[in-house]
């Protein structure tokens, strides 16, 4: 989406915004659907529910591949489209977009062959207490089931909106006058819609290999491309950044904590030290009240010295 | 009537005070009816007041003092307008919650019904002075129950307070008691509507500009403001529920009210020139303020500390000078009494029942409850300015009408909000969500209706402002108009 944006296809950018909004929905009523058999979102503690759960099987099929980009699928249309605009404004954005579209079908496919191929692995442990668990995983009922075979077929047909540019014209019309000489007007091109295809299927072959067939270890990728696992657990640092670094040692423990040491020594402290200092003043004034003549007397006559002092000093006429 | 509503809470405290012993705890009872009778003989007002015609209304006016040796006449002259009206409606309200979230109190029930109604009569007393000295003796009346009020069933290091407020406050008011007298003897009045209409003076044996230092100083200190604003958290941690939900409701206003009606209307010319530091002086409370809220500790010192910042929005909208800032101001005025009063409400409850404040010690305690917890969040979403409750309005408004007169100052008091945010939701998050702990197990919910009906009532009025705040905006515009002109 943004990247349709970025390279000005803003049509291709609304008309991804619209199909996304099916399959990605649907992806996420599926991970509902398998939780609720599985009681875990943990991917490792599931496996070979296509056979339990048939519908979530092929709705999450449908959507995975809508959002790999496979013809005829909604996600094949708007993204064909990105990519052609990408093409036409700046075609290292298009490369970019077609590892984009690699990586994707790569986490699609570990997700549908981790979760719906092989055999069951259990799903979540039963708690103390619970009843039965989760050892026999079954199909969800109906009330989740229409919502993914409704998302389904818009997943599959919400595509077919622009193909004669209906939607082109209708979402160009409400542009301002302004910024409709900027958008990107890529047409299609076989060759790009065959490229991503190819990408598609090349991200769907690699998953298959390490997660469907087992013919390539896991570990062993993961041992290759040490230390880049690790950043990605603590999903690039960021996280830690915000929390430790920013909130933590920077506002609480810096910036805040620096204030109310301030507020608390010095502000206070002033205030504190105007009463001892009056409290003290009053002490010291106190003493010269002590009811003796004598003093009384003294402090008299130099005030009055000095009364007639200031005078003359002031005006000696 | 308006007289009637400003005396009628010391009529009242007159007749608690005059309860035999074995009848004190009738002293409640007294104290809800005078408030309650206050409480409508004000909102009467509020729906009679003519929002055509603007201006002072329900004046009362008479020769209070006349002196054969000067010119000078005191009066006792009373008004609502616009700007006041709303303060007034305000402190009735929070009057009656006052009254009626205290009433559990044991300790000495006469005196501390008595007190609280005294303090009434003060509060409505500043807001509709229209002679400056009437004003003032009304403010001064206000630290006498406060005084006796925290130092007495006040809890921690409440004696302490009680003097720091005391003395900070009187601090403030000695400086403003001579700058009244200075612009009041070199005009030739006190009336405030006559000062306003002649403008800035220039013959005063003191330049304008310092007259309007000293006059503003007692105001920022009520505020308050960074760095006279120490008193706050000391005095609010430390007084009773009721005085608290008064203190951050209702006092703080004095200063907000006093600096449009006082320092802005009647010195526009030097109100012009200073506002660029009113505008700083507001924005570093507000970070000040929000910074010092994220790290406390204590639930009621961490309210107080975000009052200080809520307050900066006062400030920063007076700061604009123009009609919108002045609106928002106002309205941050009210919408903070409301939703500041609220939190202390909540935080008073919770701190009956588990007899602590401290926020490290308080866990889960939404389970055991779910009333106070979902008041609780309506409260904070309220402050931290959610939109369709009333803090978004009014901090809206300031950062509508001061944008283009101090763009930076603006910006620093929206990044005020983020950190309001935080320190709202996190709090809420570690007191009432997180693992329950066993030893808040037993605690109950509020149940009884005098707790119940006061936060009902005041989440009531925060919706229904902050859904259609055109019933208090127009007011306040129509109120605050003349001293925008006055500015302009």
């Amino acid at each position: 989406m943004m990247m349709g944006l970025g390279v000005f296809g803003i049509v291709a950018a609304i008309f991804h915004l619209f199909t996304h909004a099916f399959f990605k929905a649907l992806l996420f009523l599926g991970a509902g659907s398998v939780n609720h058999a599985t009681g875990t979102f943990d991917m490792r503690k599931m496996g070979g529910l296509a056979k339990y759960m048939p519908v979530t099987f092929w709705t999450v099929f449908v959507a995975s591949m809508a959002l790999v980009g496979v013809f005829p699928l909604a996600g094949f249309w708007s993204k064909d489209e990105i990519l052609s605009d990408a093409w036409d404004d700046r075609p290292w954005v298009f490369v970019v977009a077609l590892i984009g579209v690699f990586l994707t079908a790569v986490y699609v496919g570990r997700m549908l062959f981790l979760t719906f191929g092989g055999e069951y692995k259990g799903g979540e442990e039963p708690e103390h207490g619970e009843a039965g668990g989760h050892a026999q995983p079954h199909e969800s009922p109906s009330l989740m089931l229409v919502p993914l075979v409704a998302l389904a077929v818009m997943a599959g047909v919400a595509g077919f909106v622009n193909l004669d540019s209906g939607l082109e014209t209708l979402i160009e019309g409400w542009l301002p006058k302004e910024s409709e000489e900027l958008v990107t007007h890529g047409g299609f091109q076989w060759w790009i819609a065959l490229s991503s295809t190819a990408a598609g299927l090349a991200g769907l072959g690699v998953a298959w290999l390490v997660y469907g067939a087992r013919a390539v270890q896991s570990d062993r990728v993961r041992h290759i491309a040490e230390p880049l696992p690790e950043i990605l657990e603590n999903k690039y640092y960021l996280d830690w950044l915000y929390e430790e670094l920013f909130v933590r040692a920077l506002v609480l423990g810096g910036a805040a904590w620096l204030l109310s040491l301030w507020d608390r020594y010095v502000i206070d402290g002033v205030v504190n030290g105007v009463g001892t200092a009056a409290r003290w003043g009053a002490d010291q004034a106190r003493l010269v009240q002590a009811g003796q003549a004598q003093l009384y007397a003294s402090a008299m006559l130099i005030g009055v010295l000095g009364a007639i002092a200031g005078i003359l000093i002031i005006d000696p006429k | 009537m308006l007289t009637l509503a400003i005396f009628l809470p010391i009529a009242g405290a007159l007749a608690i005070i005059l309860l035999p012993k074995e009848e004190e705890h009738r002293a409640k009872v007294i104290a809800a009816a005078v408030s309650a009778v206050v409480l409508a003989l004000v909102a009467f007002m509020f729906l009679d007041y003519d929002r055509d015609k603007a201006g002072y209304q329900f004046i009362n006016s008479t020769t209070w003092l006349d002196s054969d040796f000067s010119t000078l006449r005191l009066k006792y002259a009373v008004g609502l307008d616009g700007l006041s009206l709303p303060l007034a409606l305000l402190t009735a309200f929070l009057g009656l919650i006052s009254v009626l979230i205290s009433w559990r109190i044991e300790l000495r029930p006469k005196e501390y019904f008595g007190w609280l109604l005294v303090l009434q009569t003060s509060l409505l007393g500043v807001f509709s002075a229209l002679d400056f000295v009437l004003f003032f003796v009304f403010w001064e009346i206000e630290l006498v129950p406060m005084y006796f009020l925290i130092s007495v069933w006040g809890s921690g290091n409440r004696v302490y307070s009680a003097w720091k407020y005391v003395l900070y406050t009187f601090f403030g008011s000695a400086l403003m008691l001579v700058g009244i007298l200075t612009l009041g003897f070199t005009a030739d009045t006190f009336d405030i509507r006559e000062l306003a209409r002649i403008g800035d003076i220039h013959d005063a044996i003191i330049p304008t500009w310092a007259i309007f230092t000293l006059i503003i100083a007692a105001f920022l200190i009520k505020l308050p403001i960074v760095p006279f604003h120490t008193w706050l958290p000391d005095a609010h941690t430390d007084a009773p529920t009721a005085v608290s939900v008064i203190l951050a409701g209702v006092l703080l206003k004095m200063g907000g009210y006093g600096i449009l009606r006082m320092s802005l209307s009647i010195m526009p010319d030097v109100a012009r020139d200073a506002s660029i530091w009113l505008a700083i002086i507001a924005a570093v409370s507000i970070l000040y303020g929000a910074l010092m809220t994220l790290i406390q500790q204590d639930l009621k010192r961490l309210i107080a500390y975000s009052s200080v910042s809520h307050m900066g929005y006062v400030l920063l909208g007076a700061s604009a000078i123009g009609t919108v800032g002045l609106t928002g101001a106002s309205m941050q005025m009210l919408t903070h009494g409301l939703i500041t009063g609220m939190l202390f409400v909540l935080v008073g409850m919770v701190y009956d029942r588990a007899h602590t404040r401290n926020i490290a010690d308080l866990s889960g305690l939404a389970p055991r409850m779910p009333f106070i917890a979902v008041m609780m969040v309506v409260a904070g979403l309220a402050s931290l300015g959610l939109p369709a409750l009333a803090g978004f309005v009014s901090e809206l408004t300031v950062f509508l009408g001061t944008f283009e007169k101090h763009e930076v100052m603006t910006i620093a008091g929206v990044i005020g909000i983020v950190f309001a945010a935080g320190y709202i939701l996190w709090t809420i998050q570690r007191v009432f969500w997180g693992a329950p702990d066993p030893r808040w197990e037993s605690l109950a919910d509020a149940t009884a209706w005098w707790e119940r009906g006061p936060l009902l009532a005041m989440t009531a009025a925060i919706v229904a402002i902050g859904v259609y705040p055109a019933v208090m905006m127009d007011l306040f515009e129509s109120g605050v108009t003349p001293i925008a002109q006055r500015l302009g």
